[in-house]
């Protein structure tokens, strides 16, 4: 009787698997005609909302130029002070589009990237090669990861050079790190939905259901949320704002405030519950939109924003922790 | 006409079996609650601010008193409208866009089809039957803002308040009837639902935020100097680029009409009955357009198309 060993090894896998999987996401996507349509429809509209704000700086910069020039031709030289204009302050539709249409994009790659697999069934052929559970996972996040901040990176460019040759105000160094910072956040923004998507998508085993799920929890923080704030925020019930109206300064504004605590910090509650209010707030004062943090610079507008930078990275770690445990239990 | 109704009655009771559409169904509903209560807390801390500002102004003996804010019974429900706007399209988008879809995946309707069951009577009774939910819908909407106007603000609207909400309520019909048959001209046309849902979401997106912010950039600032402070104040004003960019926007009329109707735009108390009556008129055709021609489309689309292939 001959003794046979049977030495059950698994082939280690191999390290360029988590790129593999990664580069294939970004090849995917690139066939996706709904992720192209958004991606176009985003970068079009950003382009748009970039040209007009540089166009509208332009017109006014040649206004003042203008009237300098009538006063020099009369012979004065107590000339008015130059415009203060924030090129990219009047652009401020494109973080809006970034907020809504780069949100339905981010969710539109996070259900594709798992009902893809799903819908062809590779996920069980896929699974059942030496591909580990979290390195199939990582490489999806990943993949999509470095995808939205390629286009991020164009929307920042296209922003940068639109304002520059449309404009004809190139941006200086510090504006052009809040320009980077402004786009990291929106990074961060978009991962939020992609994750979120991806999450409901692992989740629930009706691709449809995780869909309308995940939209149902997008339209509850990015648009209800957000919606209920302004309803409660007293001072802008009125065009002009409520306060300015009655002839009340900021102090005023704050003393009347006093008697209504409970209301602005409920008020303030629902806002912190929103990702988007805390997008539009950090990236709002980065790029000097909120005329307060105009004297500041970039390193002190972080540390002021701290708290929305928190509140953008706080859903990432749980929705990613989430998945992670969701897909790692999974008995597929 | 029988066949049809028996279809409408099976769709009216299949929504109803939704979890996801009894889920939104609910949000919708609190979110009224919510609506009332809020706009009934915000509208009475304005008054206080308001009269404790004129008592400051009247001690200090100011010569100008600022306006009272318009604040009127409707006003209260101001947010409904955006709840129409945001959940109601999407509560109609979620409707339509599975109609045929699920039977096109079950194999139902080519059973369906292979019966004496003509296909126009088919989308005539998807279309009743789904357009039934949401009128049931925004009848139960429009009763229960008429209580809470009552329970949680404590007020007894007038006979012309009430004609004022059913009419925004038959509006906002209108408005949901667009994504409504955009979804389901769309289930016609492809055969997988989460694209449906993606492209209809798309173009709500498209029309309900970025139009109006298109129409935003294109709007102008005007100053105005404060007769108190006289500090200046910032409004913005529309433009006649701004305005033609606004009516591509099904969503932006109808946050004008609802803004009358409901009373919370400023100078809405001051349009007369027949300015408004001639204002609602023209709103309900611009609303009822994209529904009219989608379904044409649906129809010349789903008249045509081949779904019983005989095998040899």
């Amino acid at each position: 009787m001959t003794a046979t060993t049977v030495t059950h090894t698994q082939p280690p896998p191999r390290p360029h698997s988590l790129w593999v999987i990664a580069r294939k996401e970004i090849s995917d996507a690139f066939r996706n005609r709904l992720f192209l349509i958004s991606m176009m429809m985003l970068l079009g509209l950003s382009l748009v909302a970039i040209s007009l704000g540089s166009l509208s700086v332009r017109t006014q910069m040649n206004d003042y130029l203008q009237s300098v020039q009538t006063l020099t031709d009369l012979g004065r030289t107590d000339f008015p002070t130059a415009p203060s204009l924030n090129p990219i302050a009047v652009s401020k539709n494109f973080i809006n589009y970034l907020a809504m249409v780069g949100a339905l994009l981010a969710m539109i790659l996070g259900f594709t990237t798992i009902n893809k697999e799903h819908q062809a069934g590779t996920l069980r052929l896929i699974l059942s090669r030496p591909v580990y559970r979290d390195q199939f996972l990582t490489g999806k996040v990943l993949g999509n990861a470095v995808l939205l901040a390629a286009l991020l990176t164009a929307v920042g460019l296209i922003t940068f050079l639109a304002i520059g040759l449309i404009g004809r105000v190139w941006l200086t160094g510090d504006q052009m790190i809040r320009l980077a910072l402004t786009m990291g956040m929106s990074w961060l923004y978009l991962m939020t939905f992609y994750l979120l998507a991806q999450f409901f998508t692992l989740l629930i085993p009706n691709s449809n259901h995780a869909l309308l799920l995940t939209v149902i929890v997008w339209l509850v923080f990015a648009f209800i949320f957000p919606q209920i704030g302004d309803t409660m925020d007293l001072d802008n019930q009125l065009p002009g704002g409520f306060f300015a109206t009655l002839g009340l300064d900021r102090t005023g504004e704050e003393k009347a405030l006093q008697q209504f605590k409970w209301y602005e910090t409920v008020r303030d509650g629902v806002e912190e519950l929103s990702p988007t209010k805390h997008y539009e707030r950090i990236s709002f004062a980065l790029l000097g939109i909120k005329k307060e943090f105009n004297e500041n610079t970039w390193q002190e507008v972080m540390q002021l924003k701290l708290v929305n930078l928190a509140g953008l990275t706080l859903p990432i770690v749980l929705l990613l922790s989430a998945s992670y445990v969701v897909f790692l239990r999974q008995e597929t | 006409m029988t066949t049809s109704l028996i279809i409408a009655r099976k769709e009216f009771r299949a929504a109803f079996r939704n979890r996801l559409f009894l889920t939104i169904t609910l949000l919708f509903l609190g979110l009224s609650i919510l609506s009332v209560y809020i706009g009934s807390t915000t509208k009475r801390a304005e008054m206080r601010i308001y009269d404790a500002r004129v008592a400051t102004l009247q001690a200090e003996g100011a010569a100008v008193i600022p306006d009272a804010p318009e604040i009127h019974t409707l006003t209260i429900l101001a947010n409904l409208t955006e709840y129409v706007a945001i959940v109601g399209a999407i509560l109609a988008v979620i409707l339509g866009y599975n109609t045929l879809i699920e039977e096109k995946e079950s194999g139902g309707l080519k059973l369906i089809l292979s019966r004496p069951v003509y296909r126009d009577q088919l989308l005539v009774g998807k279309l009743l039957g789904n357009a039934a939910v949401i009128a049931s819908l925004l009848g139960l909407v429009f009763l229960f803002n008429l209580i809470l106007l009552v329970a949680i603000g404590g007020i007894l609207p007038t006979l012309g308040e009430v004609a004022r909400l059913f009419t925004f309520t038959v509006m906002a019909l209108a408005y949901m009837l667009i994504f409504l048959t955009v979804s389901l001209f769309l289930s016609i046309r492809l055969n997988n639902g989460a694209t449906v849902f993606l492209i209809s979401l798309t173009l709500w997106v498209l029309v309900s935020f970025v139009v109006p912010q298109m129409a935003d950039a294109m709007m102008v600032n005007s100053s105005v100097v404060n007769s108190i402070s006289g500090a200046i104040n910032q409004i913005p004003q529309e433009t006649a680029v701004s305005q033609a960019i606004n009516y591509l926007s099904p969503t932006w009329h109808l946050r004008n009409i609802g803004g009358e109707l409901l009373q919370f735009t400023s100078g809405s108390n001051a349009i007369s009955t027949g300015t408004l009556l001639g204002h609602t008129l023209t709103t309900l055709l611009v609303l009822l357009v994209p529904t009219v021609a989608f379904i044409a489309a649906g129809f010349a689309v789903f008249q045509r198309n081949e779904t019983l292939v005989l095998e040899s």
